[in-house]
């Protein structure tokens, strides 16, 4: 337990200068007077961050888990029903459907997330002239919001008076009066563009932040050693950089887990079902049917697959520990 | 650790006693109001829920009612679009509802048969002008031979044209569409004129919107889609020829072209704003709906209404709008009573029209009435003709983009496949009946 | 290799000569980027174009036309008949103090588990985190009977309570790569100096979680300036919605038709104090890291 907190508070060793603390003193540290103080001080400074998530989610988390456990409708008498929502939800085809879909668009936007993200990352790290200018225009999609850049998007992508068919008919890529929204193919593309260019804007700055904590003589040794800037790209940055692409990713993978907003405005899941992410499974369920006690297993349900995978990032982008020491 | 969460778990089992205590079932029936005063005189505060599509009616009644009634107060809250039973529901079962609330008419039923609304009954039957009020609205405020509510405003579907454009095409203004028929012709003409003209619109991908414009053809031929009341309901889609009589329609104007092409992905969002341009013939839709998008001076000028037909003749109405209820835990259901009298009075509704809404009572379509609102005078007179689907699946028929109703009229409208329209159609309803029965 | 000169900002070599390649490979530098940037920013100054269209004319084809009919007729509808700005105070109070509230927090947090080991960190990060994972809307009724028994539903406060906790996650999870980029010696230094926390953390680590922070903070205002479905559930009156509740119920008509007019002006206002807050917190990130913090 104590090793592996220390593997947690060790940064990178890489990142480290000047001679390593010899054995003397890390034994410093393990003095038990100290190391109690110092495991007080932790907890003190992590207790306001466990109180609020304890209120505000993991209460309401253990009472969505009991509502899950019932037939609770949103308005009216309810019963416990022990585990039967989860064994319908298992079965419900349209619950299915939901989950792939999910799937599919994830793995549809992740990569070109990260790649563009990356891209405007390396474009902005330095300080030359322009780079301020680029990382706004870059990041302004994000600042804007999801919910209105749909309702944006959506204006935009209709037959003869939005500016999508309007430009691409000009280019000649698609027809004056493509109907994208009612289309799945179509959709679906015009989604992963537009989310594409939403998100890779915080994936940039994300990076950037921690590409800027890389110390410069490291590139500057490279070059003397004659680095191409693919080599001094994937052997310095990569590997410094992997808690940030870790939260990257994660941040990334889980965004697109919960989408809502953007399948809600553009296409309300249609047509029929089929661009129908989970939450928008749940919220129709549960907003709209009312079976909330129902809806929320498809909740807790969705929660796990989330934790499970996210925790599978993690360990695949966790720290290292082999010394390069 | 350990004692940061101790201490941490016991008030949350604190909050959790009381949540429980807070949101434990009561299927009790709520107490009918007897006695004299209610309604009468009533002091403090009325805390009013409406939808924020009345905002501009709310709004002018609340402030009337407060200038006028020094003793009570009205206290006016908007709910947000699609929010508006959830936000309901959700403040019933935390135990502070609102005193009243200005609900969606349809969406009544949900609540009228678990006690969350006070019975009025008693008081209802001792209006004057009880049988005056919307059909529609009442039929969905009624369960179990029980009143819970009563009308607060009507929101009608009506069939909109241009005159200006009728002249142009050599039709006479004065003599608007009866029959499905007449419809196809007249838009047949008008789409002739070419130049970004378009006989007809629909909101081609809006549910909701087809539901409200649609269905009242199919009323007005004596007929609806489901059979018997909330307790026991059947689908009535298969075999129903007014239904497929009111698609074919629709798959005619479609097919013939009669509308702009981006009619086929309009969610809704920019329903109207063409016809308010005065670019297209006739627009099913409803009253309230161009109020907001045109100028007064343009009505019964360049725009003017008349009622929704059916296939040959007659008329119909959706009786969309708002009910009032009053929730059982209300704090002051003598004051809700009170401020719901006083704007079913005549002074009231007749502020109606110009403020986009049409009159609940049928008996204020007076001569002057008439002359002073003619448009929505054609609304007020469908009123009695109205009627709206009683049904506990409304919103899962109507109004979901993977509902049956939508899944029917876009295989029959635009992929012109009839028979399986009607099949998917009376499978879909009856798998949504059966769901909620049980 | 001291620490002082550890950390520059990464630059081109050789200062000072610039190069023709180097003058060629800036002006490819400049041209890309702006194109990129360009095609970036087009969508927004279309929409900002569309913002001064009058409503009827913006779901008409585009053409040039419309260049002829702008107006601010979005603009002052929204701002006098609808009294815009009253929102727009409602969601920066309730923006700032969730961005305050998460910074402090997930530092303290963010130092916390990054440098201190105490059993069960571990389990209470992997918690945290979990707040990341979970949709809202599953937790909507459960959180509005919760916050209503609490007396914190419409109440701009217990939005902020809300949205910081919701924010934590991602502040806990940047500070403590913040804190862990940063070598052992500076804070070791600093102890035996003598340094109590707060100055450790206030004086000589500042300038270096500074980027970090300023991420917490910008994402923490912007993730409250747009949220909206936890401020429909949890404001139950008029006078207390934020910007983005306040501007879709002025879009939305009574049949759900959007007024695309109003939608795009209501953006490109909302769109303002983002961009402030984000070229203010710009320098954090620009000027890099220290250096000469540490002497000797």
């Amino acid at each position: 337990m104590i090793g592996h907190d220390q593997a947690l508070a060790r940064p990178a060793p890489a990142a480290q200068h000047g001679p390593r603390g010899a054995g003397g003193r890390r034994v410093r540290w393990w003095h038990p007077r100290l190391s109690t103080r110092r495991a007080l001080t932790g907890m003190a400074l992590v207790a306001p961050t466990f109180a609020m998530v304890a209120v505000f989610v993991l209460f309401p988390l253990g009472f969505a888990v009991y509502i899950s456990l019932t037939n609770w409708p949103l308005i009216g008498p309810y019963h416990y029903i022990g585990g039967q929502n989860y064994s319908l939800l298992v079965h419900d085809p349209q619950f299915i459907h939901s989950v792939l879909f999910t799937l599919l668009y994830t793995g549809i936007v992740t990569v070109p997330i990260f790649v563009v993200g990356y891209a405007m990352a390396v474009l902005v790290r330095s300080n030359r002239r322009g780079a301020t200018f680029f990382r706004t225009a870059f990041f302004l999609p994000f600042i804007i919001g999801l919910a209105t850049e749909s309702f944006m998007v959506l204006l935009e992508l209709q037959p003869d008076s939005g500016a999508a068919d309007y430009v691409l008919g000009k280019i000649g890529l698609a027809h004056a009066t493509t109907a994208w929204t009612v289309n799945y193919g179509l959709a679906l593309t015009a989604i992963c563009v537009f989310v594409v260019w939403f998100a890779s804007g915080l994936t940039m700055m994300l990076l950037m932040a921690g590409m800027q904590g890389i110390p410069a003589e490291l590139y500057e040794a490279a070059d003397v050693d004659g680095g191409t800037w693919w080599q001094k790209e994937s052997r310095i940055t990569l590997p410094l950089l992997r808690p940030n692409i870790a939260l990257a990713l994660i941040i990334s993978v889980i965004g697109s887990f919960l989408a809502f907003n953007q399948f809600y405005i553009l296409t309300e899941g249609g047509p029929g079902t089929s661009t129908e992410p989970v939450v928008m499974w749940i919220y129709e369920e549960a907003f709209v049917q009312y079976h909330l006690g129902y809806a929320t297993a498809g909740a807790i349900a969705l929660v796990i697959v989330i934790a499970i995978i996210s925790a599978a990032q993690f360990y695949l982008l966790r720290d290292g520990s082999k010394a390069s020491r | 650790m350990k004692l940061l969460s101790g201490r941490i778990f016991t008030g949350v089992a604190a909050v959790l006693l009381l949540a429980a205590a807070g949101c434990s079932s009561s299927g009790s029936s709520s107490p009918a109001p007897a006695s004299a005063s209610f309604g009468v005189n009533a002091t403090g505060t009325v805390q009013f829920w409406a939808r924020t599509v009345s905002k501009t009616l709310a709004q002018k009644l609340v402030t009337e009612f407060n200038a006028t009634h020094p003793n009570l107060k009205v206290n006016l809250r908007l709910t947000s679009i699609n929010d508006d039973v959830t936000s309901l529901a959700t403040s019933i079962r935390a135990g502070d509802p609102p005193d009243v609330v200005g609900l969606n008419d349809i969406d009544m039923p949900t609540f009228t048969r678990n006690g969350s609304f006070m019975n009025l009954t008693s008081q209802i039957n001792k209006l004057p002008y009880k049988s005056a009020l919307s059909p529609g609205h009442i039929g969905l405020a009624t369960y179990n031979g029980q009143l819970y509510g009563v009308p607060y405003w009507a929101d009608l579907s009506v069939l909109w044209y241009n005159k200006t454009l009728f002249k142009q095409a050599g039709l006479n203004p004065d003599d608007p569409p009866t029959t499905y028929a007449q419809i196809l012709s007249d838009a047949q003409a008008i789409n002739k004129l070419g130049h970004g003209i378009n006989g007809f619109t629909f909101a081609g991908d809006c549910q909701g919107c087809l539901g409200f414009t649609v269905q009242p053809g199919i009323w007005a031929d004596g007929t609806h889609l489901t059979n018997g009341d909330i307790t026991s309901q059947s689908a009535n889609i298969a075999g129903n020829t007014a239904l497929e009589s009111a698609l074919t329609l629709y798959r005619n104007i479609w097919s013939q072209k009669l509308v702009p092409d981006n009619d086929r992905t309009d969610d809704g969002t920019t329903w109207g704003q063409d016809f308010a341009a005065g670019k297209i013939g006739i627009m099913p839709g409803g009253y309230g709906q161009l109020v907001d998008l045109v100028k007064p001076s343009q009505l019964g000028t360049e725009f003017m209404d008349t009622p929704l037909p059916g296939t040959n003749g007659g008329y119909s109405t959706f009786d969309g709008g708002d009910d009032f209820a009053i929730p059982s835990a209300a704090k002051n259901p003598s004051g809700a009573w009170e401020f719901i009298q006083w704007v079913m009075q005549t002074q009231q509704q007749d502020q109606y029209p110009a403020l986009g809404a049409t009159p609940v009572r049928t008996d204020v379509l007076t001569p002057s009435f008439s002359a002073k609102n003619p448009e929505d005078a054609v609304a007020l007179k469908a009123l009695a003709k109205g009627y709206a689907p009683v049904t506990l699946v409304y919103d899962q028929m109507f109004n979901q983009a993977g509902g049956p109703w939508f899944q029917m009229f876009t295989t029959a409208v635009y992929d012109g496949n009839m028979s399986l329209a009607l099949q998917q159609g009376q499978s879909g309803l009856t798998r949504l009946l059966q769901q909620a029965a049980s | 290799m001291t620490a002082a000169t550890a950390y520059r900002p990464a630059r081109p070599a050789r200062a000072g000569t610039r190069s023709a390649r180097d003058r060629i490979g800036s002006g490819f530098y400049l041209a890309g980027g702006t194109l990129a940037a360009l095609l970036f920013l087009l969508p927004l100054a279309w929409a900002v174009i569309r913002s001064f269209t009058p409503d009827s004319l913006v779901t008409q084809a585009p053409s040039a036309r419309d260049f002829g009919h702008l107006t601010t007729a979005n603009y002052s509808g929204l701002i006098q008949a609808n009294d815009i700005l009253h929102y727009v105070l409602n969601s920066l109070l309730v923006a700032c103090g969730t961005g305050l509230l998460t910074a402090v927090i997930a530092t303290l947090a963010g130092y916390g588990f990054a440098r201190f080991s105490f059993r069960g960190s571990g389990i209470v990060f992997a918690l945290v985190l979990v707040t990341m994972m979970i949709p809202f809307q599953a937790l909507l009724t459960p959180l509005f009977l919760e916050m209503h028994s609490l007396g914190l539903t419409n109440s701009l406060l217990g939005l902020v309570l809300f949205y910081t906790t919701f924010n934590l996650p991602f502040g806990v999870f940047v500070m403590r790569n913040s804190f862990l980029q940063i070598p052992w010696e500076l804070s070791e230094a600093a102890a035996v100096d003598g340094a109590g926390l707060g100055r450790t953390l206030m004086s000589v680590l500042r300038p270096l979680i500074l980027p970090g922070v300023a991420t917490t903070v910008l994402y923490a205002f912007l993730f409250s300036w747009t949220e909206f479905v936890g401020a429909l559930t949890f404001i139950t009156s008029n006078s207390l919605y934020t910007l983005p509740l306040a501007l879709l119920n002025l879009e939305y008509g009574s049949v759900g038709q959007v007024n695309f007019g109003y939608l795009e002006a209501g953006a490109v206002i909302a769109m303002v104090p983002c961009v402030l807050l984000y070229l203010g917190l710009q320098r954090f990130y620009v000027r890099g890291l220290m250096s000469g913090v540490i002497k000797g």
